[in-house]
C-alpha cells in the first residue's frame, strides 16, 4: 500500500484550527505569546471579524526558530498546567450527562453548546484578571440568569462521537443498554436459536452469544447473594452513547462481512466477454468460499429473495422453520459425534488424573528424543496460547 | 516495563490513561507536520508518536515480532441486492461493472458513481490491533482500569481471571470468545472518584442496614448476624475492606461532613450516631460494630459510586468487546476490525500519521 502523501511544500490539514473554532476559544490564552494574547483577548469582546485568512494552530516563531516544537510552550506555571485546571477543565469533566450524551474531548469553548448561543458563550472566569472584563459582566450576568444552561435539544443534534477531535475515523458505537440485554437473554431461554435473535434484535451473532454467558454469570451472583455493581452500570452507561431496545431495534450490522486476504491481491483471470460472472465464480477463481457463504446471516439472502419473488409469508416461515429444524438437527448430529469420540477414548482414573488415552502412531506425535528442547532454556516466555473453558 | 517519565508536562508525550497531566497533554496535542520533512523523517516521526501512545512499555522488539501487515476489515453486504441479482452486474461488459449511479458532472466536476456514498476503509488505523488483542489492553479498553498501566498490574498481580482462571501474563493473546473478568471492587477503586470513594464513606442505606443488623442482634440473645465473631478469616476481610471509624462517624453526621475534621477518634463514633439518629436516641454503636457488617458490603459498591474524573473524555466501549459492568466480566467477540469510514482502535492520530507508522513497520522502507 503506498503511502498517500501530501506534498511537503503543503501545510499539513491536520494542524489546522479553523478560525471561527479559535476565535472564542478557552484554549487560546494558554496558546498565544502573551503579546498577542492581551490583545486577542480584547478582540474576543468584540464582533467577529471576517475570517480573512485561516490560521495555523501553533505560537512557535516560524522564521526565528526552525526547530519543530510538538507541543506549545505555554505561559503560566508548571507549562500552563495550573490554569488549565481552573479554567478549561472543569468543563471537560463532566461526571453526570444527561440523555447518554457524551462529552468528550473538543476544542470548542463549550464542551455542551449552551442556551445563549450567537457564537458569544465565552467563559466568564477568563476575564476574571481583567478588571474592567469583570465590570462590563455584573450587570449582564443579573439580566440574563439563564445564560449558562445547557441546550439539550442542540446538544443532542450536534453530539459528537469522536473522543479524540485530532482523529475523526475513530467513532464510537453505542452500547446495548441493561434491558436491551434482558431482552436478549428472555429470547434466548424461551428457545429461539441466537441466530434467530441475532437477526431480530440486529445484534451480532457473537454479541448475543457473549451478553447469555454474561447475563448466567450475573444470575448466578444473584442466586448467591453477590452484590451486582448496578450504581457503576448505570453510571457508566451514562457517561456512553446506548442503543435502547424498541420494537425495531437497529443496534449494528448484522452482515459485516471480514474482507478475505485472498482478495487483497489482483487476479487476472482472462473470462470470454458474454459470459456472466457471478459471485460464485468469483470465489471459485480466488479459491474462496462466495460471499453468499461466507456474510454472517446468509439465510437473510434467501429470505429477500423468496419476497422479490413474492411467496406469502405463511410459505417464508414454513421455509424459516425447516432451515432451523435442519441446523438443529446437524449441530446435535456434531454433538454426538464429539461425545462418540470423547467415548471411544480410554479413561485411566487415578486420585489425581484422569488420563485420557487415544491411538497414536509414533514419531507422528510428541517430541523425539534426542532433539533439543528449550521449555526450560532462560529468556523463553510460555505465556499460554489458550484458556480453555 | 521501562522507567520512564510518563506524564511529563514539559516534554509531553500522550499516554493512554485517565491521568491529569495526560489529559492537559493530550488537550494540546498536535499531530506531527509532515512540511519540509523528508520521506523518512516523516515514517520516523510518526513512529514515535503512535509507539508512545500505543504500547509504550513494550520494547520496540518485542511490538516488531507482533506487527503484522495484514490489516483487518470487513465490509457491510446488503442481502437484498445481493438477492436481486448474482454480482455479475459488477464485471459486466469489460470488466468494469454496469453503473448503477452514474456519476453526475456539475461544473466540471464529476459527483456521485458506484460506491461514492460509501467512505473509504481507513485501514492505516489498525496498525497496532494485535495490541488489543493482549489481555491488559482489552481490560482498559473494557473501562476495568484507569490506564494501561494500571491494568497491567492487576494482571501481573493475578486479579484478572481468563475464563474463569488466573491469568498472570499482561502480554496473553486474548482468543475470540474468551471472557476475562477483574475483582469489582478493584474495578470500583480504579475507575471511581477517589476524593468521593464509596469506601470511605457509609450512605444512608448502608447505614440504615448496619443499624437493622445491630438492632436485630440485640434482640436477641443467640447472634442472628452475618458473621460469627471468632471467625476470623472473613473479620480480616472485612477490616481490610472496610473504612475508617472516623469516616463513619464523619458521614453519619449530617451537615459536620463537610468540616474536614479527620482526627474523631473512633470512641466517639458511637455518641455521634446515637446523637444525630433521628428516629432512635437509645441507639447505641457497639464498639465491635464493625463484626456486623455482612460478608459481602453491598454500600461499598454500591450506592455512592462516581466515575473518576475525565472518565467522560474516554467513556466507550469498542465493538469488539461486550462488557458487563454489574459483574465486572467482559467477552472479547472477535479481533478488532475497520469498516467504511472507521476503525476500532481509540487513538488521537490521523489516517496520514498512522500511514507512515505503518510504512515504518513494513519490512522494506
Amino acid at each position: 500500500m503506498p503511502p498517500r502523501l501530501r506534498p511537503s511544500s503543503l501545510t499539513s490539514t491536520a494542524n489546522v484550527i479553523p478560525q471561527s473554532l479559535i476565535s472564542n476559544s478557552p484554549l487560546l490564552p494558554f496558546l498565544l505569546p502573551l503579546p498577542l494574547r492581551n490583545s486577542m483577548l480584547a478582540l474576543s469582546r468584540q464582533p467577529p471579524s471576517s475570517p480573512s485568512s485561516s490560521r495555523q494552530f501553533s505560537t512557535s516563531k516560524p522564521l526565528a526558530s526552525s526547530r519543530y516544537r510538538r507541543f506549545e510552550k505555554t505561559p503560566g506555571r508548571r507549562n500552563g498546567f495550573i490554569d488549565w485546571m481552573r479554567d478549561v477543565a472543569p468543563l471537560l469533566n463532566n461526571p453526570t450527562p444527561l440523555r447518554n450524551i457524551p462529552t468528550y474531548m473538543s476544542y470548542k469553548p463549550q464542551p455542551l453548546p449552551r442556551k445563549d448561543g450567537q457564537g458569544d458563550s465565552t467563559p466568564k472566569r477568563e476575564f476574571d484578571d481583567q478588571g474592567n472584563a469583570i465590570d462590563s459582566d455584573k450587570p449582564r450576568r443579573v439580566k440574563r440568569p439563564k445564560a449558562d444552561e445547557v441546550d439539550w435539544e442542540r446538544a443532542m443534534s450536534e453530539m459528537s462521537l469522536s473522543p479524540f477531535p485530532t482523529n475523526p475515523s475513530f467513532e464510537v458505537h453505542p452500547v446495548i443498554s441493561t434491558e436491551f440485554r434482558e431482552q436478549i437473554y428472555s429470547r434466548i431461554k424461551m428457545g429461539r436459536s441466537v441466530r434467530r435473535v441475532s437477526a431480530e434484535l440486529n445484534c451480532e451473532l457473537e454479541r448475543v452469544a457473549a451478553v447469555v454467558r454474561l447475563k448466567e454469570i450475573e444470575r448466578m451472583w444473584e442466586d448467591q447473594n453477590r452484590p451486582l455493581c448496578t450504581e457503576m452500570q448505570t453510571r457508566v452507561h451514562a457517561l456512553m452513547p446506548v442503543s435502547h431496545f424498541t420494537d425495531m431495534p437497529q443496534h449494528e450490522s448484522i452482515t459485516d462481512m471480514r474482507i478475505h486476504p485472498a482478495t487483497n491481491n489482483q487476479l487476472f483471470l482472462a473470462v470470454p466477454e458474454s459470459m456472466p460472472f457471478s459471485r460464485k465464480d468469483a470465489g471459485d477463481a480466488l479459491g474462496i468460499l462466495p460471499a453468499d457463504q461466507r456474510m454472517p446471516h446468509g439465510e437473510l439472502i434467501e429470505v429477500e429473495r423468496m419476497r422479490i419473488e413474492g411467496k406469502s409469508m405463511e410459505e417464508m416461515v414454513e421455509v424459516e422453520r425447516q432451515r432451523e429444524e435442519a441446523e438443529f438437527q446437524a449441530a446435535q448430529a456434531k454433538q454426538e459425534r464429539v461425545a462418540a469420540k470423547k467415548k471411544a477414548e480410554t479413561v485411566v482414573e487415578t486420585d489425581r488424573f484422569q488420563f485420557r488415552l487415544k491411538p497414536a502412531v509414533t514419531g507422528l506425535v510428541g517430541f523425539r528424543y534426542g532433539v533439543p528442547h528449550d521449555d526450560r532454556s532462560r529468556g523463553v516466555v510460555k505465556i499460554p496460547k489458550r484458556v480453555v473453558v | 516495563m521501562a522507567k520512564q517519565k510518563l506524564f511529563s508536562l514539559k516534554r509531553p508525550r500522550i499516554r493512554q490513561s485517565w491521568n491529569k497531566h495526560n489529559v492537559y497533554n493530550l488537550f494540546r496535542y498536535r499531530l506531527p507536520p509532515t512540511s519540509g520533512r523528508t520521506f523518512f523523517q516523516q515514517k520516523f516521526r510518526a513512529k514515535q508518536e503512535t509507539r508512545r501512545w500505543h504500547g509504550e512499555y513494550l520494547t520496540e522488539r518485542k511490538w516488531n515480532s507482533m506487527f503484522r501487515h495484514t490489516l483487518r476489515g470487513v465490509i457491510r453486504m446488503n442481502p437484498a441486492e445481493m438477492a436481486a441479482g448474482d454480482g455479475s452486474a459488477a464485471v459486466a461488459g469489460r470488466g468494469s461493472g454496469v453503473d448503477v449511479r452514474p456519476p453526475v458532472r456539475i461544473k466540471g466536476m464529476l459527483y456521485g458513481g458506484p460506491g461514492a456514498h460509501e467512505r473509504p476503509i481507513p485501514f492505516a488505523q489498525m496498525t497496532f490491533a494485535p495490541l488489543e488483542r493482549r489481555l491488559d489492553t482489552a481490560v482498559y479498553r473494557a473501562l476495568f482500569a484507569s490506564s494501561v498501566r494500571q491494568a497491567r498490574n492487576f494482571c501481573v498481580h493475578g486479579k484478572v481471571l481468563v475464563n474463569g482462571k488466573k491469568m498472570p501474563h499482561a502480554g496473553y493473546m486474548l482468543n475470540p470468545g474468551d471472557m476475562f473478568s477483574v475483582d469489582p471492587i478493584l474495578v470500583m477503586r480504579a475507575i471511581g472518584n477517589e476524593s468521593t470513594r464509596a469506601f470511605r464513606r457509609l450512605s444512608d442505606k448502608a447505614k440504615e442496614d448496619l443499624r437493622t443488623a445491630i438492632e436485630s442482634a440485640a434482640r436477641t440473645p443467640k447472634s442472628t448476624t452475618f458473621l460469627k465473631r471468632d471467625d476470623s478469616k472473613t473479620h480480616a476481610s472485612n477490616a481490610d475492606a472496610e473504612m475508617e471509624a472516623d469516616a463513619f462517624a464523619k458521614s453519619s453526621s449530617s451537615e459536620e461532613a463537610e468540616s474536614t475534621d479527620t482526627d474523631t477518634p473512633s470512641a466517639s463514633a458511637a455518641e455521634t450516631l446515637a446523637v444525630t439518629g433521628t428516629k432512635d436516641k437509645n441507639f447505641h454503636l457497639p464498639a465491635n460494630w464493625r463484626s456486623y457488617l455482612p460478608k459481602y458490603p453491598r454500600w461499598k459498591i454500591y450506592d455512592a459510586w462516581q466515575p473518576k474524573r475525565f472518565m467522560n473524555l474516554f467513556a466507550f466501549i469498542p465493538r469488539y468487546l461486550e462488557v458487563n459492568h454489574n459483574i465486572c466480566h467482559a467477552v472479547y467477540l472477535r479481533h478488532p476490525v475497520a469498516r467504511a469510514g472507521s476503525a476500532e482502535i481509540p487513538n488521537p492520530f490521523n489516517n496520514e500519521t498512522m500511514q507512515l507508522a505503518y510504512n515504518w513497520y513494513l519490512r522494506r522502507r
